[in-house]
């Protein structure tokens, strides 16, 4: 399967795959210190439940703040790393390193198939 | 207060929206709490500014890291003081890192090596990413030679710093030059004549790589041994001069046998040898020993050949020594018109044999000049039907009546540049050969005709003469057809035998064409089937302007066949010149003999030789005194002062050349004739330099020796 992360991650002009807009389309953005341990943890939390979860259904987009500070602005970003949850509306923000996975999936409006 | 009119649901919605705002502030706490997040975005003045909780563990990572990385790494700001280093630092710097952090190269590694690095971390502060290879001396492991990269850190425009990674090279670059050390003395020994040049060389190329000087030390032949060859990196020393620190002393070993010692001493460098220099050194001084043991087992070699040279001129010199009486007597009884037929036919059988011999001889002094590549051509032009007529006098006349001998000269010229002489043996060769091949009643044919050089492709190519000698014999077949020119080599040991004598005529023949610059060939159609031998020789491109003239003198000579006499082959060429006098290209020559009485001296220890000699001159009006000593000759000259020497080489009491000095000397201008059994080219160059005018190869005819009387007569030196 093909990973959506492995295009360029923080480049907002990258095509958006298949599917975005669409209902059961996660858009998240990942807000990240350079590599401070939390922020690689959330990336590699992130990256496993979205494999496991939402296969084929995401979009991430990776913000290094410790590059560029200023990125925060705009999600009005405090606390690193913290997740933006762009798509399903509305904007939702998990603050941490995701690293409780049921936690996540309820952030993330995530539905369970029974 | 309006404020507490609030009604029920407006305090509920308040507080709904005053829950919402609380929820991020909330979830940050929480996870702030959980130790989830390690960072956050502060506002300051100059805009967001990311802190980080997570320093140290940082900070620890990037020491793991670079403390695993095979090279230095460092960070210097932009005064030069180490701000980052990894722990590899320590054993290089002989100190603990917190004793390195924050000081300056100069600090920790001194001005000098401060000073060798200084220029590109100039360059790098200055914005350039820098890579050098270079010496840098280090306080615990001395000097190695390293590989620097230095990248400059820019932040917001400014540089702020350098980082760099130094990388010790020192064992590939050794290695490197091992290899190329290796690589330079295979070509040394592969180029090099052997003996002290060689030493010479492979000590240039062992000093610096391998010591600050060396030197070679040889066993001598009676025991001990003596340095032979020193060489110091730096010419203006002498070995010995600074105390050794480092010494390494190496066999050199070859095929088992002890030639001497290879010793590489470090003094002023201050260096040490290490078990690489140790392994260098023994694999080039193994080298270096075989091949002093090649060149000396190469001179060995050559000086056997030379000997065996030296002995096959002597052993013709021996064999040819008696023969010249014979035959002088032969050819002056010959002479004699009263003599019974049956006496005639028995003197002319012993002459004949008497030059057959002679010519084995000759191949055989030819072959060793021919593979010492010292047979030396005297050409001019050259009419080939005399050369083949000339050649076919000199074969067994009785062969020769018992089969038909077939002409088709077609050609339409027949003059080559070339030593008619040696032609003459060319075709005496090939015709013996195909005289033998052929039975009685058997017919040989020989045939000229124009061609042109193969393998010209579209143009044509120069124009050749071919002579071709067919016989209808026995034939070869087609595997032993290649063969049949190798001297001593024929694939069939009686083949040799057929081919007559020792079996080199044809190698000689082939040889003496090719240097012609034409070809022989053999051509057979198999056994019983005969065999034709090709000649191809090139013809000038212009022709010699002689041919037409010749062509009527064609068919004269021959007539006067006992006339025809040989000093070795070259003679014989001459005396056929003389046959067609009119018309030859070298002019005419007087058939009579000398025109004027001479005194001559003639000097020569075998008794018989100087007896027919003196006869002989005798006979043609001379007035002869005979020596057998340098001691008797001296004496002869002082009684009475002769207007010709002629003289053996090889005296009992010294040698020709020698007399010859002295008589020169005493007598300025007087001519001599060198009689020698030694016709090799180096002995003909120093009976000339010792002041002889001629040199005469023995088996000397007496036509050969008047001949050259008449041209020194005629060249006018003979003495008032």
């Amino acid at each position: 399967m093909k990973d959506p992360t492995a295009a360029p991650q923080d480049d907002p002009a990258t095509p958006a795959p298949p599917g975005q807009g669409a209902p059961g389309y996660w858009d998240l953005r990942l807000y990240v210190a350079g590599q401070t341990p939390r922020s690689v943890a959330a990336l590699a939390n992130l990256r496993k439940i979205c494999e496991e979860h939402l296969a084929g259904q995401y979009k991430i987009e990776i913000v290094d703040l410790m590059a560029n500070p200023q990125l925060a602005r705009s999600d009005q970003i405090l606390a690193i790393p913290t997740l933006v949850r762009k798509l399903p509306p509305p904007v939702r923000k998990l603050i941490g390193d995701l690293s409780q996975t049921e936690r996540v999936l309820v952030g993330l409006d995530f539905q369970p198939h029974h | 207060m309006h404020d507490s009119l609030k009604t029920r649901d407006q305090l509920l919605e308040e507080v709904t929206a005053l829950r919402t705002r609380l929820e991020e502030p909330e979830a940050t706490l929480s996870a702030i709490q959980s130790g989830q997040v390690d960072a956050f975005v502060v506002l300051e003045a100059a805009g967001e500014r990311v802190y980080t909780l997570a320093t140290a563990e940082l900070l620890h990572q990037l020491q793991v890291i670079t403390d695993s990385l095979p090279v230095l790494v460092a960070y210097l700001d932009r005064e030069g003081r180490f701000r980052f280093i990894s722990r590899l630092y320590e054993p290089w710097f002989g100190r603990p890192l917190h004793e390195i952090a924050g000081r300056t190269i100069a600090e920790v590694l001194g001005e000098a090596a401060w000073a060798s690095v200084r220029e590109p971390i100039d360059a790098a502060l200055s914005g350039r990413q820098v890579a050098v290879e270079q010496w840098l001396d280090f306080p615990e492991t001395g000097r190695r030679y390293v590989h620097i990269t230095l990248v400059p850190h820019v932040h917001a425009g400014q540089i702020q710093g350098l980082v760099s990674f130094i990388q010790d090279t020192s064992e590939r670059r050794r290695a490197e030059q091992a290899l190329r050390l290796l690589a330079d003395s295979g070509k040394l020994l592969a180029e090099s004549p052997g003996g002290e040049g060689m030493l010479a060389g492979a000590g240039r190329l062992a000093v610096p790589a391998l010591a600050d000087w060396c030197a070679f030390e040889l066993g001598e032949e009676g025991g001990g041994s003596r340095r032979v060859v020193s060489v110091h990196a730096d010419p203006g020393c002498r070995p010995g001069q600074v105390a050794p620190c480092s010494r390494l002393d190496v066999p050199l070993l070859a095929h088992g046998r002890m030639l001497g010692t290879w010793s590489f001493v470090y003094a002023e460098s201050g260096r040490s040898h290490g078990q690489e220099d140790r392994e260098v050194a023994q694999e080039l001084a193994r080298r270096v020993a075989v091949m002093l043991d090649n060149s000396r087992l190469y001179r060995e070699l050559e000086a056997a050949n030379r000997a065996k040279d030296r002995f096959l001129a002597m052993l013709s010199h021996e064999l040819r020594t008696p023969l010249t009486p014979v035959l002088a007597m032969a050819s002056r009884l010959l002479a004699d018109a009263g003599l019974p037929a049956g006496l005639r036919a028995g003197l002319a059988m012993i002459r004949r044999n008497v030059e057959l011999e002679a010519r084995l001889i000759d191949d055989l002094l030819d072959l060793t000049r021919i593979s010492r590549g010292k047979l030396d051509l005297h050409c001019e032009p050259t009419d080939l039907r005399q050369v083949i007529e000339q050649a076919l006098e000199t074969c067994d006349e009785s062969k020769l009546a018992a089969r038909r001998l077939v002409r088709d000269f077609d050609a339409e010229e027949h003059f080559v540049w070339g030593d008619p002489s040696r032609l003459v043996q060319v075709f005496w060769n090939l015709l013996s050969n195909a005289l033998k091949f052929t039975p009685p009643d058997g017919t040989i044919r020989l045939r000229s005709y124009l061609g042109e050089s193969a393998g010209a492709g579209a143009e044509a190519g120069p124009r050749q003469l071919v002579v071709e000698i067919s016989d209808s014999g026995v034939g070869v077949d087609a595997v032993a057809l290649p063969h049949i020119f190798d001297a001593f080599d024929q694939g069939e040991a009686g083949t040799a035998r057929r081919f007559g004598g020792l079996g080199l005529g044809l190698a000689i023949s082939r040889a003496i064409v090719e240097m012609h610059g034409g070809s022989l060939t053999a051509l057979s159609a198999g056994r019983e089937r005969g065999t034709t031998l090709a000649v191809r020789l090139p013809l000038p491109a212009a022709g010699f302007g002689v041919g037409r003239a010749a062509d009527g003198a064609h068919g004269a000579h021959g007539a006067d066949v006992a006339a025809i006499a040989a000093i070795g082959h070259a003679a014989g060429a001459a005396g056929a010149a003389d046959s067609v006098a009119d018309a030859a290209p070298r002019g005419a020559r007087p058939e009579s003999p000398v025109g004027s009485a001479l005194r001559i001296l003639v000097v020569e220890d075998h008794a018989d030789s100087a007896q027919a000699l003196a006869d002989l001159l005798h006979a043609a009006g001379h007035r002869v005194t005979l020596a057998g000593t340098i001691a008797a000759a001296l004496a002869a000259a002082a009684s009475e002062v002769p207007d010709l020497l002629i003289s053996d080489l090889g005296l009992p009491d010294g040698d020709g050349d020698d007399l010859m000095r002295a008589l020169a000397g005493r007598y300025p201008g007087l001519p001599g004739i060198a009689l020698s059994g030694y016709g090799m080219e180096a002995d003909v160059a120093r009976s000339r330099e010792a002041g002889f005018s001629v040199h005469l190869v023995k088996p000397v005819t007496f036509e050969g020796l008047q001949a050259a009387i008449q041209r020194l007569v005629a060249a006018g030196s003979p003495r008032e």
